[in-house]
This record gives C-alpha cells, sequence and structure tokens, in this order.
C-alpha cells in the first residue's frame, strides 16, 4: 500500500523563494511531493483552473499587489472547489493582533516563521486531518 | 401778675423757638452754638433802671434775637438806639476780615449822603476806632474836623467799636443834637447796647454761616447723588471740581492725584482755569501748600498764597488773580489719591465749615480715584488674565502636540518593532531550519564535524530568535497588549512538562534535576504556555550559573497561593547585584561569564508575566553557595 501522503495535494503561496524553496523541502520530508507554489495572486489566478484537487492551502500573508494573504483567503474560499479546504497562514507577522486577524478572517491554521522543524510535520498533520492548528511564536 | 407770666410765656415762647432752630443746627454742624437766649442772660446784668435812657437790654435782646440778617439787625438797632436814647442818627460800618476794612455802612436817622463806602482801619474817625478798639466821644463836633460827614445840628458824637470776644465787628457811630443824649451815663448805657449788638451780630453771623452750611448741604446732598449715578471716573472728578469751585464761591479749583514713588502731584481735573493753566500747576510732596497738605494729610488754608510762607518754600505756579486758598487731602481711609484744592481771587479767611465742606467732597473725590485705580487695577488683571490664558493654551497644545507626538513615537516603536521582527524571522526561517535539514542529513551525509559546525549556526539562530521574541514580549507587555489566555491549567502536569523538557538539557551539563512538590498540587486559571515559559527560563537561567550540584523545582501551596522556587547551587549572585536582575538588558558579572549568554531579557519578561498572573516574583542567593528564584501564582 502507497503512502496517502503521495497523493496529498499542497498549494503554496510564497514570494520569498527561499522559504518556497525550503516550505517545499520540509514537505518533501514528510512524504508530500505535490506542491504548487506561486509567488502571487497574480500567478495563482491564471492557472487557478487548471490545477488538480488540492488538500491543503499555505498562505504567506504579506505579499504584493495589494492581494494579501487575506486577499486570497477571501477568493478561495469563494470558490466551491476550496470551500472546505484547510487553509493556513504562514507567516513572520506574528504580533497578538496578527494572529487575531488571522482568526477572524477564517483561517484553519496559523504558522509562525520560522517554522518550528520538529513540530511541522505534526502540524501538517493536523491540518490535514481537518484539526486547528495555532502555532504563534 | 398776669402781665408777668404773660411775658415769661413769651419768653419761654421765643427761648423754645430758638433751642430748637439750634439745636438742629447743632446736630447739623457738631458745633456748639451759643443761644440768643444765653445771651440774653449774659447781658442781663446790665439792666438798670436809667432815669433819661430808659435802655433795657435784655428789651433788645429779645428783640434781635434769632434774627439771622446782620443789616436788618443793626437797622432794627439802630432804630431802637434813636428811639431810646433820643440821638439824631445812628451809623454803623461792619468790618470785612478778609479785607481788613470798614464797609456797607448804614445810616438811621438823619440821612447823612456822603458817608464813604469803606474805610480802610486806620483811616478817619470810625478807621482809628477800629483798629484802636477805643471809644471815641466828641463833646463837640465842631472842634473835631475829621469827622465827617455830620447831621447838621449835631453837637456831639460818640464813636465806639461793636466787639465780641475780642473779634472786631463793626463801628457804631452816634450822633446827638442834643448834648444829654451822649451824656456819661448814656454812654454807659451805650456801651452796654454795643456790647449786646457785637453778641448779637455775631450769633446773626454765625445763623447766616449755619443757613449758608444748610444750603450748602442740601446742594452737596444733591451732587452727591448725582455723582453716585455717574460712572466715569474723569467724568466724576470733573463734576467733584466744579463742585468745589460753585459751593465754595471760589474762582478756580484744581484736583492733584499723587504719585508717591515720584513724590509728584499732578493735575487729574480742574475748574475756572484753562487747560494749560492748569498743567502748569504741579507740586512735590512736602514742597508747597498742595505737598504739605498731601504729605501730613491735614487741609490748610490761606488768606494770601503771594505772601504765605508754606508757599515761599518753593515755586509755586501761582495762578494769575489768585488770592486765598484752601487744600484738603483727597483720602480713601487712610490712604491718599491727592489733594483738592480751591483759590480765590478775593481776600478771604476759609472757615472750619468751609474746610469741612470741602473735605466731604474731597472724600467723594477719593472714592472715584480709588475706583478709578481699581478699574485701572482690574483692567491690567483682566489683560494679564488673558495673556495668562494665551499661555495656558499654547502650554495646553504644546502638552497636546507633546502627547500626539508620543503617540506616534509609540507607534512608530511598535510598527518598527513588528517590522524588525517580520524582516528578521523571514531570513531566520531559512538560516534555522536550512541548518537543520543540512544537519540532520536530508541533504546527503555530514561528517562528524560538518554537523557540530553547522549546530553552532542552528543555536547562533535559535539565540537570535529568542531574542526577537523577547523583545517582542516586552514591547506587547509595555503597550499592554499581553494578553493572557487564562484557562484552568492543573499545576503537576505543567511542572513535570517542563521538567522532560529539560532533562536533557541538565544530563548534558552533568547537573541533577529535583523534583519537590507533591501530586496534590490544586488547578490554576492561569495560561499555562506563559507559565511554561516562566519556568523554562528560570531553569535554564539556573543551569546556565551552575557548574556542578543541582537544579530543584519546588512547589508548595500556602493559603490562596502556590509559591514555586527554581534553586540551585551555582556560582550565586552578589547582594549589590541582586535589584539588578529584574532591570531589562541587565547581564550580571559572575565567574562563569564564558557560559553566562543571554538576552538579558528573560528575567524582567519572567517577572512582568507573573505579574501580569498577579502574583510576585523574588530572589535569594548567596554567593558561591546558589540561588533561588521564587514566584508566586494565587489559587482559584
Amino acid at each position: 500500500m502507497s503512502d496517502p501522503k503521495a497523493e496529498t495535494t499542497v498549494l503554496l503561496v510564497e514570494d520569498e523563494p527561499l522559504n518556497t524553496t525550503l516550505t517545499v523541502a520540509m514537505l518533501n520530508l514528510i512524504g508530500i511531493q505535490r506542491v504548487h507554489a506561486f509567488a502571487s495572486w497574480k500567478q495563482l489566478k491564471a492557472c487557478l483552473d487548471a490545477l488538480p484537487p488540492i488538500h491543503l492551502v499555505l498562505l504567506d500573508l504579506r505579499l504584493p499587489d495589494n492581494q494579501d494573504g487575506y486577499y486570497i483567503l477571501r477568493q478561495l474560499r469563494a470558490d466551491p472547489r476550496f470551500a472546505e479546504t484547510p487553509i493556513a497562514a504562514m507567516t513572520a507577522q506574528v504580533m497578538p493582533e496578527d494572529v487575531k486577524r488571522a482568526e477572524e478572517a477564517g483561517f484553519d491554521g496559523f504558522l509562525a516563521k520560522p517554522l518550528n522543524f520538529d513540530r511541522f510535520p505534526y502540524c501538517i498533520q493536523r491540518l490535514l486531518a481537518g484539526e486547528r492548528v495555532w502555532e504563534s511564536h | 401778675m398776669a402781665a408777668e407770666i404773660a411775658l415769661n410765656a413769651q419768653k419761654a415762647g421765643h427761648v423754645g423757638t430758638r433751642t430748637g432752630l439750634l439745636g438742629f443746627l447743632e446736630r447739623l454742624l457738631g458745633r456748639r452754638q451759643r443761644s440768643a437766649a444765653d445771651l440774653a442772660r449774659l447781658t442781663g446784668q446790665y439792666q438798670s433802671p436809667l432815669g433819661d435812657l430808659p435802655i433795657s437790654v435784655t428789651d433788645l435782646a429779645l428783640r434781635l434775637a434769632g434774627q439771622a440778617d446782620a443789616q436788618a439787625l443793626l437797622h432794627q438797632a439802630a432804630e431802637w438806639l434813636i428811639e431810646r436814647s433820643g440821638v439824631a442818627c445812628v451809623v454803623i460800618y461792619l468790618h470785612e476780615m478778609a479785607a481788613n476794612r470798614l464797609a456797607r455802612p448804614i445810616c438811621v436817622g438823619v440821612q447823612l449822603t456822603d458817608l464813604p463806602e469803606t474805610i480802610k482801619l486806620g483811616y478817619s474817625i470810625y478807621g482809628e476806632v477800629a483798629l484802636g478798639r477805643r471809644h471815641y466821644y466828641i463833646e463837640s463836633v465842631a472842634r473835631e474836623k475829621r469827622l465827617a460827614p455830620v447831621p447838621p445840628e449835631t453837637q456831639s458824637a460818640y464813636i465806639l467799636p461793636l466787639l465780641h470776644e475780642n473779634q472786631l465787628l463793626g463801628v457804631l457811630g452816634l450822633y446827638a443834637v442834643r448834648p444829654l443824649a451822649l451824656s456819661e451815663p448814656s454812654r454807659a448805657a451805650i456801651d452796654r447796647v454795643a456790647t449786646l449788638i457785637g453778641a448779637l451780630l455775631s450769633t446773626a453771623y454765625r445763623l447766616s454761616e449755619s443757613q449758608q452750611a444748610i444750603a450748602r448741604f442740601d446742594r452737596f446732598q444733591r451732587l452727591a447723588q448725582d455723582l453716585t449715578a455717574r460712572l466715569s471716573s474723569q467724568e466724576l472728578l470733573q463734576r467733584i471740581v466744579e463742585a468745589a469751585r460753585a459751593i465754595l464761591d471760589a474762582q478756580m479749583s484744581i484736583l492733584l492725584d499723587v504719585n508717591f514713588e515720584s513724590g509728584e502731584l499732578r493735575p487729574v481735573a480742574w475748574s475756572g482755569i484753562d487747560r494749560e493753566t492748569a498743567l502748569l500747576i504741579r507740586s512735590r510732596l512736602k514742597e508747597d501748600l498742595k505737598g504739605l497738605v498731601a504729605w501730613a494729610r491735614l487741609p490748610a488754608r490761606t488768606p494770601d498764597i503771594r505772601t504765605d510762607q508754606r508757599t515761599s518754600l518753593a515755586t509755586q505756579a501761582i495762578v494769575a488773580g489768585m488770592v486765598s486758598e484752601l487744600a484738603v487731602p483727597v483720602l480713601y481711609y487712610d490712604e491718599l489719591y491727592g489733594i483738592l484744592a480751591v483759590q480765590t481771587s478775593t481776600y478771604r479767611n476759609f472757615t472750619d465749615e468751609e474746610v469741612d465742606l470741602l473735605q466731604s467732597l474731597a472724600a467723594h473725590a477719593g472714592i472715584a480715584l480709588r475706583n478709578a485705580r481699581l478699574f485701572e487695577a482690574l483692567e491690567q488683571r483682566n489683560s494679564e488674565l488673558q495673556k495668562a490664558n494665551a499661555a495656558l493654551e499654547i502650554a495646553r497644545q504644546q502638552a497636546e502636540n507633546a502627547r500626539a507626538a508620543a503617540v506616534q513615537a509609540n507607534r512608530l516603536k511598535t510598527e518598527f518593532i513588528n517590522n524588525m521582527s517580520h524582516e528578521l524571522r523571514t531570513p531566520l526561517n531559512a538560516v534555522i531550519n536550512f541548518t537543520r535539514l543540512v544537519m540532520d542529513g536530508h541533504a546527503g551525509a555530514v561528517t562528524e564535524q560538518q554537523r557540530n559546525y553547522l549546530n553552532y549556526v542552528h543555536e547562533g539562530g535559535q539565540h537570535l530568535l529568542g531574542l526577537i521574541n523577547d523583545i517582542l514580549d516586552l514591547a506587547k507587555i509595555e503597550a499592554g497588549k499581553m494578553e493572557l489566555r487564562r484557562e484552568p491549567t492543573p499545576l503537576v502536569p505543567l511542572l513535570k512538562g517542563v521538567m522532560s523538557t529539560l532533562i536533557g538539557l541538565t544530563k548534558d551539563k552533568g547537573l541533577a534535576l529535583h523534583r519537590e512538590f507533591e501530586d496534590n498540587l490544586p488547578t490554576l486559571n492561569i495560561d499555562g504556555r506563559r507559565i511554561r515559559q516562566v519556568l523554562l527560563n528560570l531553569i535554564s537561567n539556573a543551569a546556565k550559573f551552575t557548574a556542578q550540584g543541582s537544579i530543584t523545582l519546588r512547589a508548595v501551596q500556602q493559603g490562596d497561593q502556590v509559591i514555586i522556587s527554581v534553586r540551585d547551587t551555582g556560582v550565586g549572585i552578589k547582594p549589590e547585584d541582586l535589584p539588578k536582575v529584574f532591570e531589562e538588558f541587565e547581564q550580571i558579572d559572575n565567574a562563569l561569564q564564558e557560559t553566562a549568554s543571554g538576552t538579558g531579557l528573560g528575567m524582567p519578561i519572567s517577572r512582568r508575566l507573573v505579574q501580569l498572573h498577579g502574583g510576585e516574583m523574588w530572589i535569594e542567593s548567596q554567593l558561591g553557595v546558589g540561588t533561588t528564584v521564587s514566584f508566586s501564582l494565587p489559587v482559584g
């Protein structure tokens, strides 16, 4: 029986290439090979219809063009395909008001940067299981 | 008998009337006046039966008492003399004290047409009698050529002074055709009549003064009522000087303001002179009559400004034509505001009553000047208040600006910290996690040495992250944004969790980690994550400063609180360094300097977190023996 994670598809929006590389490497490390990474909503939108079913969305919050993670969250939630998909913020904006805002915006998870290397696999598993994960710094 | 009673009744009636009027005047002027009845008693001693001159002095006294008009009185007296003494003509001159001359002659009986209107004292028979106050009997007018004019057929004449209390009031002249009319006994009787006339005349003068005083008082009352209705001080002062001039029949009046700093008296209101003249009238304290009045605060009067010794002391600006002066101080209670003066162009001795009157006016001027000064002071105070208000407004604005600047600065600080945190976390994310990827062999095999080096990189990154987190925590606490997520937390699992987290660390250092708490510790309503943070910080600190021995985590419930402490067998802290422990960015020097690294924020943050929970944190230490950091948490 093949690892079910091999089928897991993650959508990542992150404008910092280094972080994209890191996140992809860390996801790979826990067996998730299918990661669709975009640097902005503009890029994502262009390919949105071509995407396969997504099991988890990881959104950086601070993004260019005034189309930040919150904006993307609203766009995705408006799309029936993403209505039930776990969407987590992955951000270096970790002040209490940021955490609160993310919670109110309707994110399912909050992963503070720097990511906790040891807890990251556990967090992803829980998110995929449909549980809320709040890892502020 | 009946006639006598009637006479007494008549007398009583007269006396009663007199007493009533005089009593009123006494009350008015506060001065004792001699009544006509007194005079009658006084002169009664002269009453004697005279054969050829049936003169009853009392009769004359009763007849003339109460006559305030001097001229009328003298007319009546003269007629009475002609009737009773049998002389042909009676002449009476009045003495004008101010001018020191005889004037206003009256002539009764045979009319003399050429009587001089005035006679200077010392000139002619009348002038000599007046000056010498001697009685002059001329047995034969034919032999005294200086006596002129005389009625035709006059044989003898008797010229005598009218005196009262040593004061010359006039001169009485009697001309007789029959020599017997001026015989020695008759002259003696006439002398007594003259004494009576003098007394009556004096009374008449005073009566007339009193009546004048009443009239003046009336005018004054009306003026005072008028004045109080006025608001402008200058107008009021002008009215006062005009009133002073009018009431005292003076040619000019002036009000001077006193300036105590310069000692100068400066005209502020005047009447009877033009502005140019008025402005020339200046004085200095003590220097001339006005200055003396201001200095002594007493009234002063002079019948002749030009010869007055007080005025000759200094150069007083004498207005042309002015002769007499009366000056009074303008006072309000004891405070001197200036002086009020009147001057006359005729020679005049101002009476006490006139002094009183001017002083009454001056009192009104005092009130006016005081009001003017109060108003000025009020105006000044008003403008000062306005200035103070403006200054306050500026200060308020500055404070508001400062507050806004502080708010802005605080906002910028928060923004800066947030940005710094974000900007540092992004590269740290890569540094820490890529290091772990390589270190853990996920990017290919690593040598032992490579792993060690990568560990240093990782630790450096972790330290930097700890620093950032501490700064954020502190900023949050300072901004009051540190929110505790309180929830019922069983204490024992929390303590055990902390111990298991740190057991690796202590073991690596060769330190024992002891537990000193029972399993029955209560459940507390706390933010477990934050208390865990505090305990991790305290135990890592203890490990940092302890080379060998042990670290003990102790917890015990004491009443409504739980005391948790971390005890080590480390280097200890010098007593003088103990207070620094909770200060931000303070690192205590110690023998283990090499290993003692940290942000210097751990202890201050820990203490604040405990305080946020309503507890307190304290430290005890003995150099070379060890340190115990304790904190309390309320139960329930």
